[in-house]
């Protein structure tokens, strides 16, 4: 019985043993392109010498092997500011920032209500001329890259305010300063509150930003 | 001995499955996000003592010239209606009107005016430079006075009503 699995422990050991020589074997022949000979014998005889290409997180042969990183930087919040008579000021230098060495874009952009607030159709502040004082509802409009206002339009506690990348929403790579930041401007409506808020952060919107690929 | 060598058959078989399942992951590429998600709040401040200005300025500055003397209103003032929040004077700019604004200092030339508000004189059209103290806060309910003198060119003939310059007064809350 010992003896049956110590067989079967040699051969499961032999297998694998086997697979990880044939698999480096494999990996070695991938790179044995580059010092094999590639030499020319006959007077205007010709040589192919590939150009390869390593991608790595860390310079010049070394590293990870990763893709391009992307680095986007996004306003940490979107700030509103209310008045005792309703108008509602908002940041007017916020902007998305593309420090990464490629092209990206905005997917999409979803606003969510926070707890306790909700979403309402933006548009003029008299809209809310009926609603209750602590209805806490509030209506958004977003512009990006100086794109279509895109504004939440129902009583949805999330909605999409861009849900595929439109004008405004493509920026360059980092190495082209003017096209690879975009502006973020906003707008809101609120309705009247009784008493006082600070920074009370009242929806959350969701940037989602991808490569800007080929297709 | 037949324990020492099942010992090491039984490392031997960890090593390799630990060297195979090592390699299995490193030729995996490395996959790095191709797209990203960021949430940024909205935040929302109700800021009570952001007050609307009320405020009411002269609506109009007269200049008399009579016989060559000028004379001015000594009632002007600018007032705050607020009942809570100061407010202040953070600008004046005098434009050309009828007439061309000139240096009050040293007044020269045809058809100009110059005037001289709380003690800050044109230098010609554009905002004067206003010295400290000129226009001091004024607190809610409250009147700052405007002293203000004029020069005007002698050769301007007779002017009634004529708008000869605007004086722009900015604002702010305090």
């Amino acid at each position: 019985m010992t003896k049956t699995r110590s067989n079967r422990t040699k051969i499961v050991s032999a297998l694998l043993c086997l697979i990880l020589c044939g698999l480096t074997a494999v990996s070695q022949a991938a790179f044995a392109g580059a010092d094999s000979p590639n030499e020319i014998g006959s007077s205007g005889g010709s040589a192919v010498t590939p150009v390869s290409l390593t991608t790595t997180n860390g310079g010049l042969w070394g590293g990870e092997i990763t893709p391009t990183k992307l680095d986007v930087s996004l306003p940490t919040s979107l700030p509103l500011a209310m008045s005792d008579d309703g108008a509602v000021a908002t940041a007017t230098d916020t902007k998305i920032i593309n420090r990464s060495y490629g092209a990206v874009r905005v997917k999409n952009v979803t606003i969510t209500a926070a707890d306790g607030w909700n979403l309402c159709p933006f548009g003029d502040k008299s809209s809310l001329a009926y609603e209750k004082v602590d209805s806490n509802k509030i209506g958004f409009a977003l512009r990006i890259g100086g794109g279509q206002l895109v504004k939440t339009e129902s009583a949805d506690r999330s909605q999409y305010l861009i849900y595929r990348p439109v004008s405004g929403c493509y920026l360059t790579g980092a190495g082209d300063p003017a096209g690879s930041a975009a502006s973020i401007e906003y707008h809101a409506i609120v309705t009247p509150v009784s008493s006082g808020l600070e920074s009370c952060v009242v929806a959350n919107v969701v940037f989602v930003v991808e490569w800007d690929t080929v297709g | 001995m037949k324990g020492v060598v099942k010992m090491k058959k039984k490392r031997l078989f960890i090593i390799s499955a630990a060297l195979l399942f090592a390699w299995i992951l490193s030729a995996v590429p490395a996959s790095a996000a191709s797209s990203a998600t960021a949430t940024v709040p909205v935040t929302l401040t109700v800021v009570n003592d952001y007050r609307a200005v009320n405020v009411t300025v002269p609506a109009a500055l007269p200049v008399y010239v009579r016989n060559g003397q000028v004379l001015t209103a000594d009632s002007a003032r600018i007032t705050n209606n607020s009942k809570s929040g100061s407010v202040r004077v953070t600008a004046v700019e005098v434009r050309n009107g009828a007439l061309k604004v000139g240096d009050f200092d040293s007044f020269c030339g045809d058809g100009k005016i110059a005037l001289r508000i709380n003690g800050c004189g044109t230098r010609g059209a554009g905002y004067l430079t206003l010295s400290e103290g000129a226009f001091p806060t004024v607190r809610p309910g409250r009147a700052l006075d405007l002293s203000y003198d004029a020069k005007v060119s002698e050769n301007t003939g007779e002017l009634e009503n004529v708008e000869a310059c605007t004086v722009i007064f900015t604002i702010s809350a305090e």
